[in-house]
């Protein structure tokens, strides 16, 4: 029960950090066993939500750290590749998808809880381990970066 | 849309936050979330397969730890009890044999029977003669 209430948003949180599906979906099954052997050591006066989503970022984060070796090339494939049909891929996505993977791990992962999963700030900082301040600023950074590599598509 | 749209600090264009909502979609359908959910049902169960091995394998430990501190006690216990059986031993023996001064004390009986009438008649003889 407790899965299925919050596979979804943990599978969010991964796919912010590690980009790619199937790495997303092993994050989140480490996490959640993380998360059970981890459970005495839950505080109960505290939501399991964020605990949780620290768990899955933190394995995120390591299975990030173990696919470095990925090429940008497979990153912005895995970036484009959606679940939905892929005759909807339009210039926008693609291109968007290739800005994103450019971005730093931690603006990316910042910008896409924030704009695309709706993450308020503190929240990022908690999942993430950061100060709420970095959060607001690694946003900044990656919105202006965004625009800037997405200038010429905008002016279209 | 144009750049003058796009400002520092200001939220990103809808059409672009749509795009990265396509691109980050979850798989749709309840069947994968089910899927997912079987899977992570199915790790955590061999983790606590694996959790259960460890703790019998501590109790084990446990076990083979006091098994030892047992035979080790027995062995002390024995070896002291050999120890004091010696000593209960050897008090007693010490306390059935006559001590040295009792045997270096020649009985009266004794030397009177070994030496007989004759040589204590002799020797009292010489003595009262000096």
């Amino acid at each position: 029960m407790l899965v299925r209430l919050h596979s979804k948003r943990a599978y969010a949180v991964a796919r912010a950090i590690v980009t790619v599906h199937e790495d997303a979906e092993d994050a989140v099954q480490e996490a959640f066993v993380r998360a059970y052997q981890a459970l005495d050591r839950f505080n109960l006066d505290q939501a399991f939500g964020p605990w949780l989503n620290r768990i899955v970022a933190n394995a995120a984060l390591d299975l990030a750290r173990r696919r470095k070796v990925r090429t940008t090339d497979e990153l912005h494939e895995s970036l484009a590749g959606t679940f939905r049909d892929p005759g909807e891929a339009d210039e926008l996505r693609r291109r968007l998808a290739e800005a994103l993977a450019k971005l730093p791990d931690r603006m990316r992962s910042v910008l896409v809880l924030h704009d695309i999963e709706g993450f308020a700030h503190s929240e990022i900082g908690k999942t993430l381990g950061i100060p709420e301040g970095t959060a607001r600023s690694d946003l900044h950074h990656a919105r202006q970066r965004l625009r800037g590599m997405l200038r010429d598509l905008r002016n279209d | 849309m144009t750049n003058n749209q796009i400002r520092l600090d200001e939220p990103l264009p809808d059409d672009v936050v749509a795009a990265g909502r396509d691109i980050y979609a979850p798989p749709a359908g309840a069947a994968y979330w089910s899927a997912l959910e079987s899977r992570i049902m199915a790790r955590i169960g061999d983790s606590t397969a694996g959790r259960w091995w460890m703790v019998v394998g501590g109790w084990a430990r446990g076990g083979l730890v006091a098994a030892a501190a047992i035979i080790v006690a027995a062995v002390v216990g024995a070896l002291l009890l050999q120890a004091h059986n010696q000593e209960v031993r050897t008090a007693y023996e010490a306390a059935s044999q006559p001590t040295v001064t009792e045997s270096l004390t020649v009985p009266e009986g004794a030397l009177s029977e070994r030496d007989g009438p004759d040589t204590r008649d002799a020797t009292f003889r010489d003595v009262i003669s000096h």
